[in-house]
């Protein structure tokens, strides 16, 4: 028998492929943002507010595991969409990334929104070509979620805390939060913000036209 | 979750690594952060590896602890149970420095 040394990372090939989306995305002129978060925190919502409001065009992918609503919220306002269905994976890759923009039109788009499927775990562990990564965690969900998760907050480039008007009801230590956020994660911003009121969305918007720009 | 796909990553690495032997043994090294499960790799290895030259392949798996440099102090320790906590300072808070690696170290292969 005979050793063979080989060091190879195991997710390899997915990591060539994002290398080379990014490539394509940079061709382009279009920055993709990776949006993760469990399901419901409000991906979709956040999604269809900065379509609004960013005043850029923008491209969107959504991921789900089944159906098609979300593809159809987005579709209403009148951007490309395309739907990827995993069919039970928990995560979006950079292969589904690949065939998914080129039923895509990219021309002209500046802003490329990937919605990955809701989960945080599975995501954080595959990269799409993307220039940031957005977590959005939710005031529901508790204040204990970036130490519970730090594999997926310690991956965002940037956190969207949403649902922030429903505080007055939830018992949601937000120093404990970002406090939580920043342990794992040190340079990382954290918008506070309400998708329902559109409270606190503007610096949300700023930070990422200063992204696009 | 994602094990079959990760399995069969591995599969494609150590078959590449022996293009025209029996690979019998192959060594994973996975971070404590990587969040892979062994036993869901070790379950799906031999449906992926079936009808291959892995077929039937030892797998070894070098489990690597996550390490966190403190932010405030710059002590580095263990993460274990203490919720980013830094033994040293008391303050939490740190960057990983080891945890995340997910990669084939090496294989066994038949003389």
């Amino acid at each position: 028998m005979m050793k063979v040394k080989i060091v190879k990372n195991i997710l390899d090939a997915n990591d060539q492929m994002a290398l080379e989306n990014k490539k394509l995305f940079d061709e382009t002129g279009v920055v993709a943002i990776n949006i993760m978060a469990s399901p419901g925190a409000g991906k979709t919502s956040l999604i269809l507010k900065t379509i609004d409001l960013l005043g850029l065009p923008v491209a969107v992918v959504e991921g789900d595991i089944a159906s098609t609503f979300d593809a159809e919220k987005v579709g209403a306002k009148k951007v490309p969409v395309v739907q990827i269905n995993t069919g039970g994976a928990c995560h979006l890759d950079a292969a589904m990334i690949r065939k998914a923009v080129k039923r895509l039109s990219l021309k002209g788009a500046r802003v490329l929104f990937v919605e990955n499927v809701g989960n945080l775990v599975c995501p954080a562990e595959f990269k799409l070509g993307e220039s940031a990564r957005v977590v959005v965690a939710s005031v529901p969900e508790g204040d204990d979620k970036p130490y519970k998760y730090p594999g997926m907050f310690s991956a965002a480039t940037a956190v969207v805390l949403n649902k922030i008007d429903t505080l007055p009801v939830i018992d949601f230590d937000m120093r404990r939060f970002k406090k939580g956020v920043h342990a794992v994660n040190a340079g990382a911003p954290i918008f506070e913000v309400s998708c329902k009121t559109g409270q606190g969305l503007d610096s949300w918007i700023e930070w990422l036209r200063k992204l696009a720009s | 979750m994602h094990e079959l796909a990760i399995t069969q990553n591995i599969v494609d690495i150590a078959l590449k690594g022996a293009p025209d032997a029996r690979v019998t043994g192959v060594t994973i090294v996975i971070g404590e952060l990587s969040g892979i499960v062994e036993d869901s790799v070790r379950f799906c290895f031999d449906i992926v590896a079936e009808g291959t030259a892995a077929k039937g392949a030892n797998l070894t798996f070098h489990r690597v602890p996550t390490l966190l440099r403190c932010n405030h102090c710059a002590f580095e320790f263990k993460l274990d149970d203490r919720d980013w906590v830094c033994p040293q300072c008391g303050n939490l808070g740190g960057s990983v420095i080891q945890g995340r690696e997910c990669y084939v170290e090496s294989i066994d292969v038949e003389d």
